[in-house]
């Protein structure tokens, strides 16, 4: 018989427990505030409650949560994650409540950006802070509730102590979570005090042997290939951690918890897709090959996280490897283009050399715009649709350097894409550095962020006819989607206007085919 | 607890050795340099885990790690992790010395820290927070 009152409850607020109507980019939309729209419909375009059962568990839930639900019952505890909307009727009797985010204070790009730029709290940040003021976790804690906190954004409570103090939080940890939650918990059970702060360094990190498997659906059918980046990009903290690849049947095994609780889609996680397997940064296609084989046997769509544009070119010219997995993806028919995001981050080889050496790699750092033209035009013959960044800010920049990647925008006019620009967050080996503020914010950056916008309008409009969310079920999302576009498009030229700037939007992209 | 099965073996973190630090009595804005300069240190000094243990006389006050920031963002590799106690335990937890511990002076110092150190058999170090 299933227990009914758990012990330790794993939760997060909407814009995280929602799988953003199937398709994970929608998800985006929560960094930013509500524009030209009610906040209750910007939140159910972008994030659409849970469908959850009798005891509010959701049907899906952020993979990172599920791994420790897994590990917690793997242990003995009676730990479930549960929908916000039904914490009420758990934590009277609840001992521990976990909390992971991406963005709990919307500090991290692009939220930092729209609030910036728009002078309005983004959604995530709210929901967030409507949760923790939910009566029933004022009223737990009073009673002796434990709070820990973590996930992606844990680093953010070391910024918003008055909050990590007003409400009630006991731990926060920064780092992966498999090894500490145990020791926390632990300690909670004994009745031992818990240490305020817990940074998680790479010795401490799991061993695949370590990593639990999921035990029940993840959002969008997420599953993680690999851990750890070995590029060394300064500016992240994932390559700070060792290179971990998860073995084929564990990922299966993965695939088919999600496909059983039917997520019939998926999306491979790591930070460079297209390093599964390899030997250091030398690809290895046979792994990914079967990587892809494995996943098209089990799933009816296939999605890439995060891959880097060196080694989208680097698969295709060396092995043919994008057109082999465009084969593979798109063999029955069901899907004609998958999704992708991808770093850019700069235009300038100078920084380029100084903080992501090994970006470019196997090519030289001096090459880095070709690779990403490159990378670009195959991403387009091969539709695979990049989400790309860019990092405006960086340390040391120079408006020349800000100049370079403007001119590389151009260079991209052509090529089916997003782009977005986001100010520099100081993580990674930079995370000491000073964060980008408003007042240096420079002309060269406005020119960069306006041919960002103007080419993620022109080709999302594009993209939304052509490629995403299609059936009838889906149409009153694309329709709000598509509205929301046109508002984007004419409150922004109206600004133009108003500033005197020549319109970007005439020089509109050259299709290729 | 009953008729689970452990599936996934995992180590602990909390219960592997750790280097510590104590900073004893309110942290000041003196005293950010010389911390960074203690972690500094123990990170080049190929130093995996360690541990700042925070003696205050009022625990609930969170305002220090407004000061402390700084401190850990100079960390990338070792594992940190930040403890609170009352002044109130620094003699009990000075007996259990057992390797040596560097101690930074904070504000408001308890006339307690003196018979600490003699009760840690010296190995409480204090260190000096100007160069």
């Amino acid at each position: 018989m299933t227990n009914e009152r758990f012990e330790i409850i794993l939760t997060t607020d909407r814009t995280m427990m929602s799988d953003h109507h199937g398709k994970e980019f929608i998800g985006f939309m929560t960094t930013g505030p509500p524009i030209g729209m009610p906040e209750f419909l910007w939140m159910w375009i972008a994030a659409p409650k849970m469908k959850t059962d009798r005891l509010g568990r959701p049907w899906q839930a952020p993979y990172a949560m599920r791994k420790l639900e897994a590990l917690l019952q793997d242990h003995g505890y009676n730990a479930a994650i549960i929908d916000p909307d039904h914490l009420h009727k758990h934590l009277d009797h609840a001992r521990i409540l976990m909390l992971s985010h991406h963005d709990y204070f919307a500090l991290c790009p692009p939220s930092s950006e729209w609030w910036l730029v728009t002078k309005q709290e983004p959604v995530n940040a709210r929901s967030f802070r409507r949760l923790m003021e939910k009566p029933e976790i004022r009223r737990a804690k009073k009673n002796g509730l434990k709070i820990i906190v973590g996930g992606p954004a844990g680093w953010q409570w070391l910024y918003r102590v008055n909050l990590w103090e007003k409400w009630g939080v006991d731990t926060v940890v920064d780092g992966e979570g498999e090894r500490i939650v145990l020791d926390l918990v632990e300690k909670v059970y004994s009745g031992e005090p818990l240490p305020r702060y817990v940074f998680v360094g790479p010795n401490d990190v799991p061993m695949i042997e370590e990593i639990p498997r999921i035990k029940h659906a993840s959002v969008n059918g997420l599953i993680e290939i690999m851990r750890g980046c070995p590029r060394h990009c300064k500016f992240c903290s994932v390559t700070l951690r060792p290179l971990r690849y998860i073995p084929l049947d564990m990922i299966e095994d993965e695939i088919l918890v999600n496909v059983k609780e039917g997520v019939k889609g998926g999306i491979l996680h790591s930070e460079d897709v297209l390093l599964y397997g390899a030997r250091g940064l030398r690809l290895n296609p046979d792994a990914l090959i079967k990587l892809h084989k494995l996943a098209r046997k089990h799933l009816k769509t296939i999605a890439w996280a995060h891959a880097s544009l060196a080694a989208i070119k680097n698969a295709e010219e060396e092995y043919g490897l994008i057109s082999k997995l465009r084969e593979i993806i798109c063999e029955d028919g069901v899907q004609d283009y998958w999704g992708v995001e991808v770093g850019v981050e700069t235009g300038s080889v100078k920084l380029a050399k100084k903080i992501m050496p090994a970006k470019a790699a196997p090519y030289p750092a001096e090459k880095w715009p070709d690779v990403v033209e490159d990378a670009f035009a195959i991403m387009h013959e091969n539709n695979l649709i990049p989400a790309a960044t860019l990092i405006l800010g960086l340390p040391e920049e120079k408006p020349d350097d800000v100049l370079r990647t403007a001119e590389l925008l151009d260079r991209l006019k052509p090529y089916r894409s997003l782009i977005v620009p986001m100010f520099f967050v100081p993580m990674g080996a930079l995370k000491d550095k000073d964060w980008f503020t408003t007042f240096k914010v420079s002309d060269e950056h406005i020119e960069v962020m306006r041919r960002c916008l103007w080419h993620s309008v022109k080709w999302g409009e594009e993209i939304m006819n052509r490629f995403y969310l299609r059936g009838p079920s889906k149409f009153p999302v694309k329709l709000m989607l598509k509205l929301f576009l046109r508002y984007v498009r004419w409150k922004v030229r109206s600004y133009e206007e108003k500033m005197g700037w020549k319109p970007l939007i005439a020089e509109a992209p050259v299709i290729r085919s | 607890m009953e008729g689970f099965q452990l599936t996934t073996t995992v180590e602990s973190v909390l219960g592997q050795s750790f280097s510590e630090v104590w900073i004893v009595g309110e942290l000041g804005e003196d005293m950010v340099e010389a911390l960074k300069r203690i972690v500094r240190n123990r990170m080049f000094g190929g130093v995996k885990r360690l541990k700042l243990i925070f003696y205050l006389s009022n625990p609930e006050d969170l305002n220090y790690l407004n000061l402390l920031r700084p401190v850990l963002l100079e960390n990338v590799s070792m594992s940190i992790v930040v403890e609170e106690r009352p002044v109130k335990s620094l003699l009990d937890d000075a007996r259990l010395i057992k390797d040596e511990v560097n101690v930074i002076i904070g504000k408001m110092v308890s006339a307690e820290l003196v018979k600490a150190i003699e009760l840690s058999r010296d190995r409480l170090k204090v260190v000096e927070i100007h160069d």
